[in-house]
Order: structure tokens, then C-alpha cells, then sequence
């Protein structure tokens, strides 16, 4: 039986003149863009004029979900916010679990657009056809759990999923966060800046059923699946068991955790203390999970009398970036500045990166006591990390300095500051080093929002046996090659790292968990993701169209980006990746800058970029049917 | 038995299988093992036996989150 690919429905709110409508969006084009950030590229960069203020009235902000979502099986509940960026200045966006995305599509939404800016405080209500802007006057600097406490005092009900900002948020920190369930964040890009700038507190969604597949008996035969793939998935079971940091003690011994803001990659003083099975160990208090999965990879965690569980517990990349890059060895600040950013809604990568580099520049003495408000601001000091975040969210003291981001900060104190930095398009690294991972490196590098490592596959995933499930699943993107090590950069390893982020901005796209859905490790693989499409939603789809759905959201954003200015020139990775790293099984080693260079000039071309500016080409757009971009 | 293990020498109990080495050495996670240059597949990980002066390579998968 036909299927019709369904319309999108669109919530327009315009904050400037306090009116609500709602569009529907053909089939026809919502299968160019079927949700999460392609859907809400779309819909923001439809009438948004280059060189706009990020943080000005005309940005525009929008939340998405997907065709998909709500549909009852395992790592389907992402919901996607897309603005263009205060932190990397071209397009951004930024994903998050939980249960507001299912809750979101419940309500009939596929995507919320936010225009303009309101003159005062709202919070946005939707339950079904009721939708309103309420005064949200008494919540403005109130931290998350209050905030979510009164607005459902307000309402008098329970039953609802809120997604909000903190203080960080209303204050514009360049890397304030969306948080939803108090401990899920759209953490990066600074997208809860933009939501401060528009007054708008919070996105409160009534709670509602989920969506029904189009073939229930194929549709389930899949979703029932899951516990046999977990029972034989030790990289998931892994994660369900120790969280996303039950690795970092391994990337020390390696040498590859990035500590004392990048100079070196071992950490034999702190990661046992602050790796997830230490966590597992002593502070965890359960496992949390988000709609339907059963990976339960959540943390939460509670250290009486100064951590609270509302605020969930610290991620690898948080555990990461509070302990190893500020060299911090007690796993209970690392989780007290875990639940400090949960509060305020600050990026746990950057906010942590952020306070990194300031260490390194206090430790050279290019900047002092005078600057630090008094505080010690050395290495290892983890009594500072409670009290930076807080003077950052209020923008106080040398709070107004680290409110910037690293990168921007680094500026007002010269070259030399500028030199310690850790950024791609101002935007932090997470705690995945390109010494080890070349390809991930490569995608840090000309990813269009700049350093992330959840925009393609990881390198070690090649060292596989061919018979390996990873290998098999890769095979079927066409990438055979097998490798001996984690660090070679051929060319078979450019064409890994942009099929594979072709493939993980699919995910972002469908609003996929990157735990549950992938090309290799993960509990779901290419063919299971095009039978979850014709199950779930009697999509007729195949890998191929799939892949071009995620190839056409990246070349959306660097076609905005190449008219707001960026060139390959923004395409750098930071100084350090190849300046020597100091100490441990790694001592000594750089990136090939050669080798870099020369994989980023294949990739333009895999792509189909210009080389010389590295923005698409006109055949290119054409071929993904974004004519209208040029 | 002596084998060669990353680069280091140890001695082992003779019959020793690739799976007890690992869980000897503290390998938890996912792995990649290459024995005297060759690399084993997933299917003989399990019951793998150990011979004197093997020279083994065993690559920690370590990968995103």
C-alpha cells in the first residue's frame, strides 16, 4: 500500500507582536527535510538575511522533532534546536533526550518557530490546540528546578515536559544551554542564548499519547528486538551499565584524555576517581533513561548534602572537561559543576574548556589574581569550579570574561592567550583528541558548527575484526578497509569521516539517539534504520535517500555559512593538536599537519566543495535540490 | 610460557586462552587483537589458546559519548 510522506505541522509564534499560528508543510518538501535539524535549518534560514545579530531580534529559533518521533521504540526521543549561533557565529544547533521530544510531537508539532523577541518574560503553554504566551516575570533568575517547580505550580498539573533556560540563558552567556527534565541539555552552540535574547523562559508541552506505526507486526518485531541486541552488545551494555564515562579511565592509560586544558593526555592522579565505574561505584544513585529506550545510559547521582539527583550526573564529556582539562581529581565537583551548569543552563564542554583555559593562562601568568577575583585559579582546584560557573551565569567578575568562551576571551589577553585556546569556529573541543582519532579531527575540523564529536563515526571502530558487527555494519556504507591502529589518515579514512557524518546528520535529522542508531556499534544498524522508517511511518525510503537527507543538512549549513563570511580559513584546528603533547605513553605526540591538510583538500572534493573557498558548489546545491540556497 | 604482549614480555601458564589473558590483563571492553601480525576474527576471540612466543597486540576500542 502507498503511503503519502506526511505534512509537517509548523507552530509560528512571532514574540515581537505576541501572535501564534500554525502552517502545515507538504509531504512533498518535509521529505527533502523530515525533521530534527534539517527541518529546522529550513524553517529558520527561509527568511533569515546573512550578517543578523545572533542575538538580535531577527534570529530565528527552531525547535524540531521528526517524522519519526514518538513512535514506542528504543532512542527515538531527540528533540533538535537550531538558531544561528552566538558562539560560532554561522548556523547552529544542537540536540537533547528525554521526554519533551515525544511530548512536543504528541501535541501535533513537528517544529516550533520562535521570531522577534518579546518585551517582557513569556513561557510558551501548549497543550494541544491551547497555546499561549504566559508572564514568566516571576521565574526570570530563577535557576531550572525552581523554575520547573513553579511553573507547574502554576498550572496545577504534573503532566507536562518543559524545556527552558537557566540564568545563563537570560544573562546571554555565548554558550548557555536548553535544559529539559533539569539534567538534559541542547548543550552546545549557545542556543539558550538565543532563546534569553527572546524572552522566552521556557517551551511548557502538555503531555500526550504516542504516535502509532503505519505496520504494527514489522514495527514491533523490530522495537521487541532491542533486549536480544543489548544482551549481545557489550559497547551499549557498557553504556546502559557505566555511562558514557565508563571509557575515561582507558583514554588515560592510552594517553589520549585531554588534561591540563589539552597539554597532555594523561591523568593518572584523577581518572580512576572521576571514570564512570568509580561513579558506578560509590556516587550513582540510578539509571535514568529517556522515552521507550532501554539503554538507560543516563546518570544520576547524589552526594548528600551537596549534589542533588533533580540534576541528573556528569557525562563523559562533562566528567571530561570539569575533571581532566582543569585537572580536578574529585568526582564530587566534577558532579556538583555537572549540576551547577544543569541549574544555571550553561554547556557543560565549553563552560568546563572555558575555565581550562583560564587555568592554563593564570598557571603562564597572563592573567592574575586581580583578574580571578582572588581565586587560585590553578590546575586541580576544584573548590573554583562552583563558584566560576555561578560568576559566569550572572556574568560577575572575571565571570563577564569567561561568559565570552575561551576563544573570545583569549582575544582581550593577545596571541599568546589566543595560542592555549582549544576551538574550532570559537566553538570548544569535546574530550575526543585528533592525536587519536584523525578522522574525528578531520570532521572537527569543517564540521559547519564547528568541533563535535557526534557528527561522525570514530576512528577505532576500523581497528575491528572484517567479521565484526562495526565492520559488516560499515561494509555496508562501502567502507572496507580495516586498519591496525586508531591513527592512520589515508584516503580510504577521508571518505570514512564524510560518509559516516553524512550518516550521523541523518540521525540528527530523523531526531535518532547516536547510542541506539548508527552505522557500526551502535544497537540498531543501516538496514534497521530504513526498516524503521517503512515500519514506523511507511516511508518507501532506502539508505541512499536517507544519506542524502544528511548530506543535504550539512551542505545547508555551509551554504549559510559561506554567505555570513566563512571560508576554509575557519576550517582550523587549534595550535595545540599539533604542538607536542607532554608526559604519559603519549609524550611527544602530534597531529600530521600534513596529512591533515591534505585530507581536508580530499574531503572538499568528496563533498563536492569548492576547494579553494570550501563552500558548495552550484551542481552540488542543485543536486540536493537547495537551489534555492544559492 | 613467554609471550610478547604489547611490546612487553610476561610469562603465562602454558594453554593459557586469549579470553583468560584478557580478563588477566583487566580488558573489559571491546578489543581488537592481532596475534604475530595477523588479525583475529570476532568468531575466534573466544576460545583462542596462547602458543609460546606468540607476539600479541591487544587495541582498546575506545570510542564516542
Amino acid at each position: 500500500m502507498y503511503n503519502k510522506f506526511p505534512d509537517g505541522k509548523v507552530l509560528n509564534v512571532n514574540l515581537s507582536e505576541g501572535t501564534i499560528n500554525k502552517e502545515v508543510l507538504p509531504g512533498d518538501v518535509y521529505r527533502l527535510y523530515p525533521g530534527g535539524s534539517s527541518l529546522g535549518l529550513y524553517l529558520a534560514m527561509k527568511d533569515m538575511k546573512p550578517g543578523i545579530e545572533p542575538l538580535g531580534e531577527n534570529n530565528n529559533l527552531v525547535f524540531s522533532v521528526s517524522a519519526l518521533t514518538g513512535l514506542p521504540i528504543s532512542g527515538i526521543s531527540r528533540v533538535n534546536v537550531t538558531a544561528k549561533s552566538p558562539l560560532t557565529e554561522g548556523m547552529g544547533d544542537s540536540q537533547a533526550g528525554g521526554f519533551f521530544p515525544v511530548h512536543m510531537k504528541a501535541n501535533g508539532l513537528d517544529a516550533i518557530v520562535l521570531k522577534g523577541k518579546s518585551d517582557k518574560p513569556v513561557y510558551l503553554y501548549i497543550d494541544g490546540e491551547d497555546v499561549q504566551l504566559k508572564d514568566a516575570s516571576a521565574l526570570w533568575g530563577k535557576v531550572t528546578g525552581e523554575a520547573e517547580k513553579l511553573i507547574r505550580e502554576e498550572l496545577g498539573r504534573d503532566d507536562v515536559e518543559i524545556a527552558q533556560i537557566g540564568p545563563g540563558g537570560e544573562n546571554l552567556v555565548n554558550y548557555a544551554c536548553i535544559i529539559n527534565m533539569c539534567n538534559r541539555a541542547n548543550g552546545r552552540n549557545g542556543m539558550g542564548a538565543v532563546m534569553g535574547s527572546k524572552n522566552l523562559k521556557a517551551i511548557v508541552v502538555a503531555k500526550g499519547k504516542s504516535q502509532k506505526p503505519v505496520d504494527s507486526e514489522g514495527f514491533f518485531s523490530l522495537a521487541k528486538s532491542v533486549m536480544a541486541r543489548l544482551e549481545e552488545n557489550g559497547s551499549v551494555a557498557g553504556l546502559g551499565k557505566f555511562g558514557t564515562d565508563g571509557d575515561l579511565e582507558g583514554f588515560s592509560e592510552e594517553g589520549f584524555l585531554p588534561t591540563n586544558n589539552w597539554t597532555t593526555g594523561y591523568f593518572p592522579e584523577g581518572a580512576k576517581n572521576i571514570t564512570g565505574e568509580t561513579m558506578y561505584d560509590t556516587i550513582l544513585k540510578e539509571r535514568d533513561t529517556c522515552y521507550s529506550c532501554a539503554v538507560r545510559c543516563k546518570r544520576v547521582v547524589e552526594v548528600p548534602g551537596m549534589v542533588d539527583p533533580l540534576y541528573g550526573g556528569p557525562e563523559y564529556e562533562t566528567a571530561a572537561t570539569f575533571g581532566s582539562y582543569c585537572g580536578v581529581t574529585s568526582l564530587e565537583y566534577v558532579s556538583l559543576a555537572n549540576q551547577m551548569c544543569n541549574m544555571y543552563g550553561l554547556d557543560t564542554i565549553s563552560c568546563g574548556a572555558t575555565i581550562a583555559f583560564a587555568m592554563e593562562a593564570y598557571e603562564k601568568g597572563l592573567i592574575d589574581r586581580t583578574v580571578t577575583d582572588g581565586i587560585d585559579l590553578k590546575f586541580g582546584n576544584g573548590e573554583a569550579l562552583p563558584v566560576l560557573i555561578e560568576k559566569i551565569a550572572n556574568k560577575e567578575g572575571i565571570g563577564r570574561l569567561l561568559a565570552l568562551g575561551s576563544y573570545r576571551y583569549a582575544q582581550t589577553l593577545g596571541e599568546e592567550a589566543v595560542d592555549l585556546t582549544v576551538t574550532v569556529k570559537k566553538q570548544e573541543l569535546p574530550a575526543h583528541m585528533p592525536q587519536y582519532k584523525p578522522a574525528v579531527g578531520l570532521v572537527y575540523a569543517v564540521n559547519p558548527f564547528g568541533a563535535d564529536h557526534q557528527s561522525s563515526e570514530h576512528d577505532p571502530f576500523l581497528v575491528m575484526p572484517e567479521d565484526s558487527m562495526e565492520r559488516r555494519r560499515l561494509a555496508q556504507l562501502g567502507i572496507q578497509k580495516g586498519y591496525e591502529d586508531p591513527f592512520t589518515m589515508d584516503d580510504d579514512k577521508v571518505r570514512f569521516a564524510w560518509d559516516t557524518q553524512k550518516y550521523f546528520s541523518t540521525l540528527d535529522t530523523l531526531c535518532l539517539c547516536q547510542f541506539v542508531w548508527g552505522p557500526s556499534w551502535e544497537l540498531y544498524g543501516p538496514d534497521e534504520m530504513v526498516e524503521l522508517c517503512k515500519t514506523g511511518l511507511g516511508w518507501e525510503t532506502s539508505l541512499y535517500e536517507l544519506m542524502q537527507v544528511g548530506e543535504r543538512r550539512i551542505n545547508m549549513m555551509r551554504a549559510f555559512n559561506a554567505k555570513e563570511g566563512f571560508t576554509k580559513e575557519d576550517d582550523l584546528l587549534p595550535k595545540k593538536i599539533f604542538t607536542p603533547l607532554k608526559g604519559g605513553p603519549t609524550d611527544g605526540v602530534v597531529l600530521d599537519k600534513e596529512s591533515h591538510e591534505y585530507a581536508k583538500n580530499l574531503y572538499y572534493d568528496l563533498a563536492g566543495w569548492d576547494k579553494e573557498k570550501g563552500s558548495p558548489t552550484e551542481s552540488t546545491l542543485k543536486r540536493l535540490s537547495l537551489q534555492w540556497m544559492l | 610460557m613467554k609471550v610478547i604482549c604489547n611490546d612487553k614480555t610476561m610469562e603465562i601458564e602454558e594453554r593459557t586462552t586469549l579470553s583468560e589473558l584478557l580478563a588477566m590483563l583487566n580488558y573489559r571492553k571491546t578489543v581488537a587483537v592481532f596475534i604475530n601480525g595477523k588479525q583475529l576474527l570476532s568468531s575466534q576471540l573466544e576460545g583462542y589458546r596462547i602458543n609460546e612466543g606468540d607476539k600479541i597486540k591487544i587495541i582498546r576500542i575506545l570510542g564516542g559519548g
